[in-house]
């Protein structure tokens, strides 16, 4: 590996290729793209499986909406005894 | 916030993130950070109920999109660098208590189309080079919460290993003109007996199989009942896998996930890396590149626990306790108790 490694590249990750057509349940993805108090991206994945007999009737993903929740978490400091440093997590 | 620091030994970058000391530390279940919330008084990461799987930016980021400048100069030797890039946190369900290998293959199938949006999305960003998606279980591994969750690193640097298997898979395919996993997968057959009518097909490393994709031990496993999973399809990412692959590729995690647990009936503490191509270049930039995940567990006894110690981290050569083909042997057994699960080695 090279140091210069961190620096930006040049052309990136486009379209998928060669992926081969459905032919099983229709598989819908959406999202509602939410922040958190400090600012930290929170999305909320829903994943829809029909079968194929009804996959015309599949709803259109949402993928673009974002909604801001500003104020939904409470501060690290005002948690209960015994949570640690508070409902924050990092996994 | 830290920074990278070069190490010029290994030629590798090290991530300083000493705030990570001060994250969230196996709370109890009743303030489990990851549940949605349900007492308005004690708001948790994620606020409803209304969703499949989540994922939000770490609290506690080894990297972060907008890095601060490093805050110690670098030297002639080991230069420094921001600690650039994203770190997030998936969480499999609003379940505390279901794991992955509890999970549904359907609920696992969600999971993929997922994986493949965030594969996607962190790749496009211009200063990601890697996106890792990476799942650390059980205690035992480290974890510090206990509600079933993956991770996601988008790094600005290919990392070491990933780095070194792409470059040996270049070396392959630059001398013999074929992928090197799509080899190591027909040599995983060959010993199975596939291709050899006759022989006893049970006496080889392959654990689950369906019609996309084979899990097996390999020949040169290093961690105890260490698998890797391979698509038999030469593609460099889940992006490229159609949707027939994308439930077969669920089938086939859900079968080598409910086998861990079923080998010593308990949860088996694991990593799992998810290998994909860099995102420097565009989709097939990578034609070596045979996408793949590696199961990592540390149990390798019902009460004994695999350590990476002096040779392993201090020479980085591991040494194994049992052979990858009675590896195999007995996660095959588990998988008869289950009734043949997620697929059978065929």
């Amino acid at each position: 590996m090279r140091r210069a490694d961190v620096q930006e590249a040049g052309e990136k990750m486009q379209a998928p290729r060669r992926r081969p057509p459905q032919s099983g349940p229709s598989v819908e993805l959406s999202v509602r793209r939410l922040r958190e108090p400090d600012g930290r991206a929170l999305l909320l994945y829903r994943v829809t499986i029909t079968p194929h007999s009804e996959a015309g009737a599949a709803p259109t993903p949402d993928v673009t909406g974002t909604h801001d929740v500003r104020g939904r978490v409470a501060p690290a400091t005002d948690r209960p005894a015994g949570a640690g440093t508070g409902s924050r997590a990092d996994g | 916030m830290g920074e990278l620091r070069w190490h010029p030994l290994l030629g590798q970058w090290v991530v300083v993130a000493s705030h990570r000391q001060e994250r969230t530390y196996k709370p109890p279940a009743e303030f489990c950070p990851l549940c949605p919330t349900r007492d308005p008084a004690h708001p948790t990461e994620i606020p409803d109920e209304d969703w499949d799987i989540a994922v939000f930016e770490n609290r506690f980021p080894s990297l972060v999109e907008a890095a601060p400048p490093p805050q110690v100069a670098g030297t002639a030797l080991s230069p420094v660098a921001p600690a650039q890039g994203i770190c997030e946190v998936v969480v499999y369900s609003p379940d505390h208590d279901r794991t992955l290998a509890e999970q549904s293959v359907e609920h696992i199938r969600k999971l993929v189309e997922v994986w493949a949006h965030r594969y996607e999305e962190l790749g496009r960003r211009p200063f990601v080079r890697y996106v890792m998606i990476f799942e650390n279980r059980g205690e035992a591994v480290g974890v510090t919460l206990h509600h079933p969750h993956g991770q996601i690193y988008a790094f600005p640097f290919v990392p070491p290993i990933p780095q070194q298997e792409l470059a040996h898979a270049r070396e392959h395919h630059e001398r013999t003109g074929r992928c090197l996993l799509c080899d190591v997968l027909a040599e995983e057959r060959a010993a199975a007996g596939a291709s050899a009518p006759g022989r006893d097909r049970r006496s080889g490393r392959i654990v689950v199989e369906n019609d996309d994709f084979v899990v097996f031990v390999p020949f040169f496993a290093r961690f105890p009942y260490e698998t890797m999973l391979l698509p038999r399809r030469h593609v460099g990412s889940l992006l490229e896998l159609g949707d027939a692959e994308r439930w077969h590729l669920s089938e086939a995690l859900k079968g080598i996930l409910a086998r861990y647990d079923a080998l010593f009936g308990l949860r088996m503490p694991y990593m799992m890396v998810m290998h994909q191509a860099p995102t420097d270049r565009p989709v097939g930039g990578y034609p070596e590149c045979h996408f793949h995940i590696e199961f990592l567990p540390i149990q390798r006894a019902p009460s004994k626990l695999k350590y990476l110690a002096g040779s392993e981290s201090g020479a980085g050569t591991f040494i194994t306790d049992a052979t990858p083909e009675e590896m195999a042997r007995q996660l095959r057994r588990a998988g008869e108790r289950l009734g043949g699960v997620g697929g059978v080695a065929r």
